[in-house]
């Protein structure tokens, strides 16, 4: 029996400051089963309901006035005051070069979704979040998912600790 | 033995303990019935994206004619029709208009790359926006034939010329 999702157990915050996507992209949430989508359109807003906690995912744009939405992603990455540091962040944006998908990679964020976007695509990277989570790294200068996507044979020495129970500090 | 510099934490499964089952949701992979039900969605919108690109399109045109003759568009305008064409870019595609999408996307190239604007910035921006609109108006779908590959061809050419 193939696995489902049942999103109406999950928490969204979204953000885009253009009102149709914002508008088209909690629409898909509801369609999907979401009953808790918080819907914002700048950084500031974001930060406020992160803080306030209940949120599983965040889903947000490149572009966000006044701050970024990687700025985002280091306050939920690095900040002390983060309630999950290791909560799935999607990015989706027009920023689709190259140097975007690298700098938010490097920022911490799971998914990169380039606009123009199918349902597809976003779906397959919703599901990706939540049914098959990445490890986490953290290192000097970077706390985030695995930016690893491929098992690559290594013939070198080990450097790195594994630590099955390790949480983030 | 010296602490590790770096290391590999498992990933959470609280979302996928909460969420994911055998019985209700949508599949892990998406059905056919699945996708359409999604692009339902998509497609109710479709109004609402023909009528804020339209408005869009014509505050940028107001703006651009509200120049003098020779007068060089300002920051403030080269900003916008960045942003407006960024949006422009990431919606097209979705509402199957892909032309719009590369048409926008040479404007915001363009206009993003401008450093001492002239006035051949503001001739370029005026006939990648009348491009935008043809597109619009006449509902062209998909990338369009012969004659839209020339004129994206004709509107790279003339940004590359006018820099």
């Amino acid at each position: 029996m193939p696995e489902k999702i049942d999103f109406s157990k999950i928490r969204f915050l979204i953000c885009d400051p253009n009102a149709l996507s914002l508008t088209m992209l909690g629409d898909i949430l509801s369609m999907l089963g979401a009953n808790y989508v918080r819907r914002v359109n700048d950084f500031e807003k974001a930060m406020g309901v992160l803080k306030e906690g209940n949120i599983d995912i965040v889903i947000t744009e490149y572009d966000l006035p006044v701050e970024g939405g990687n700025k985002l992603c280091d306050y939920i990455r690095n900040d002390p005051a983060s309630r999950d540091r290791l909560m799935p962040v999607i990015m989706l944006t027009a920023r689709s070069e190259e140097q975007y998908v690298v700098e938010a990679r490097d920022h911490g964020v799971n998914e990169f979704v380039a606009k123009p976007y199918t349902v597809d695509s976003l779906y397959k990277r919703l599901s990706s979040v939540i049914a098959y989570p990445r490890p986490f790294i953290s290192a000097p200068g970077y706390f985030g998912p695995d930016r690893r996507r491929k098992q690559m044979p290594f013939n070198g020495k080990e450097r790195r600790g594994v630590d099955p129970n390790a949480k983030p500090s | 033995m010296a602490k590790p510099k770096v290391q590999i934490i498992q990933p959470s499964l609280d979302l996928r303990k909460r969420a994911v089952n055998f019985k209700t949701g949508f599949g892990v992979i998406l059905t056919p019935e699945e996708t359409v039900k999604l692009q339902a969605v998509v497609e109710k919108s479709s109004d609402g994206f023909v009528r804020q690109i339209a408005a869009k399109l014509k505050q940028l045109r107001e703006a651009l004619a509200a120049l003098d003759d020779g007068q060089a568009p300002h920051p403030g305008l080269i900003e916008r029709v960045a942003t407006d064409a960024l949006e422009i870019k990431g919606l097209g595609g979705t509402f199957k208009f892909p032309l719009l999408t590369q048409i926008s996307k040479s404007l915001h190239d363009y206009a993003a790359q401008i450093k001492d604007a002239n006035v051949w910035h503001g001739v370029i921006f005026a006939h990648h926006i009348d491009a935008l609109y043809v597109v619009l108006a006449q509902r062209i779908t998909g990338l369009g034939g012969k004659v839209e590959a020339e004129l994206l061809k004709a509107l790279r050419q003339a940004s590359t010329k006018y820099k």
